[in-house]
């Protein structure tokens, strides 16, 4: 059955096509600029990034004794 | 009557000609268009940055219970709770503060591959080799089964589930190769997402509120970017050279993580649209299951085959720490909701968190 198997070859390729003109179409920025909006991303938020910078209550962890006690 | 269909068949050859050339047009432009953008090196611009310091993350608790191994887990959003489901059949939640745990449902089958949370933290969700996906409502009083409720329906295992920004629409991956977007409510499908040619294994939503993107990840080794109002796939993201296991997106949704069966991590730029870090290391050489950023995105956190945990500084591509505790396999993780925290569910039967 060729003429049924060029067929559903054709509705691959067309789908391929549309597939691939939306890809096209979608606007693309710099690499430079996405990595240094990715950088400014990181270094507004490492202080309150809690697995980088220790919070001093973590419920997880075990609590300080207190001295004054 | 034989000359006609003839003249088909070399229409339809000619066309096919065509198309096919079409195709190969259009991806050469394509690979042209993006390499004009390919401007820098990720971890050379990363060069200048601070080093991290030495971390002080440890094991904090032990969560055990399942008696098969685990194979997926979810925050609540009160940063306590913990949802796990397990090989053995059972959906557990656990209290992760005290290591109680607060309800157990068994399901139809073995090997429920998904679970998530609701937003609310009030309705949970499961599924796996039964094909579907099962809302389960949590309140002290009732035992969850009883006002469970089948919300999706595959042709194939449930790989992977998640909320919206709601309770009320769940997002669902599958071994049939499709995602789809369902009602709660009425148990309907919105939207199905056909495109990936394998077993999708892992999906996640776009943390930006304007998003309406997730990215989806399977055995095809492609990742693809979906728009979830039209069901068409905006982007797609090829480089593993294996089966992508898990995609988590950069906290400020620029980006996305990749960890496959191929032993690397790699990170996705969504803008570029292209591969902007490969994570590896020569001495790695089992696969990846499970991804997570922490809340700035500098850290990078992927559960490996070979038991261990690494961390690696997301910019400058290079590995930070080794955690080491699980006896088997880390299948899954995620960061608490408030980043303060790190939950890793494992083959050996039990979840760990580590702070």
């Amino acid at each position: 059955m060729p003429a049924y198997r060029d067929s559903d070859t054709v509705r691959k390729l067309s789908g391929e096509i549309d597939q691939l003109r939306i890809h096209a179409s979608q606007p693309r920025v710099k690499l430079s600029e996405t990595i240094r909006e990715m950088i400014n991303y990181c270094n507004a938020n490492m202080q309150s990034d809690h697995l980088i910078n220790p919070e001093k209550e973590n419920p997880f962890k075990p609590k300080k004794t207190c001295l004054i006690l | 009557m034989a000359t006609e269909s003839l003249g088909k068949i070399l229409r339809t050859d000619e066309s096919v000609e065509a198309l096919t050339r079409e195709a190969e047009t259009l991806k050469a432009k394509l690979a042209e268009e993006k390499a004009k953008l390919n401007d820098v090196d990720m971890c050379v611009v990363s060069q200048r940055l601070e080093s991290l310091q030495q971390f002080n993350i440890k094991p904090r608790r032990v969560l055990k219970g399942h008696q098969g191994k685990v194979l997926c887990m979810d925050w609540s959003s009160d940063k306590r709770h913990i949802v796990s489901s397990s090989q053995d059949g059972k959906m557990l939640i656990w209290d992760a503060f005290t290591t109680n745990k607060e309800h157990a449902v068994t399901m139809p089958t073995t090997w429920v591959m998904a679970c998530s949370y609701g937003p609310s933290g009030s309705v949970v969700a499961c599924g796996g080799l039964d094909n579907k996906c099962t809302i389960y409502p949590l309140s002290l009083e009732e035992d969850p089964a009883s006002k469970k409720k089948a919300v999706a329906t595959h042709t194939s295992y449930l790989s992977c589930c998640s909320f919206t920004c709601s309770d009320y629409q769940i997002l669902t991956g599958s071994g049939d190769s499709t995602c789809a977007l369902w009602d709660v409510e009425n148990s309907q499908l919105i939207q199905s997402f056909h495109g990936h040619a394998g077993d999708v294994m892992s999906i996640d939503l776009s943390p930006t509120e304007t998003g309406n993107i997730f990215v989806s990840g399977g055995c095809d080794k492609v990742a693809m970017v979906w728009d979830m109002r039209t069901g068409e796939c905006v982007q797609m993201f090829e480089g593993h050279e294996a089966d992508i296991n898990c995609v988590r997106f950069y906290p400020s949704g620029d980006a996305f993580a990749t960890g496959s069966d191929d032993a690397t991590c790699r990170l996705f730029d969504l803008r570029a649209d292209r591969e902007v870090n490969c994570y590896k290391k020569e001495s790695i050489i089992f696969g990846c299951n499970a991804v997570d950023f922490s809340v700035s995105g500098r850290l990078l956190f992927g559960g490996y085959n070979d038991y261990t945990v690494n961390i690696w500084d997301a910019l400058k591509g290079t590995r930070s720490a080794i955690l080491y505790g699980h006896d088997n396999r880390v299948s899954c993780l995620r960061i608490s909701p408030d980043g303060t925290s790190l939950c890793t569910g494992s083959w050996d039967y039990t979840l760990r968190v580590w702070a």
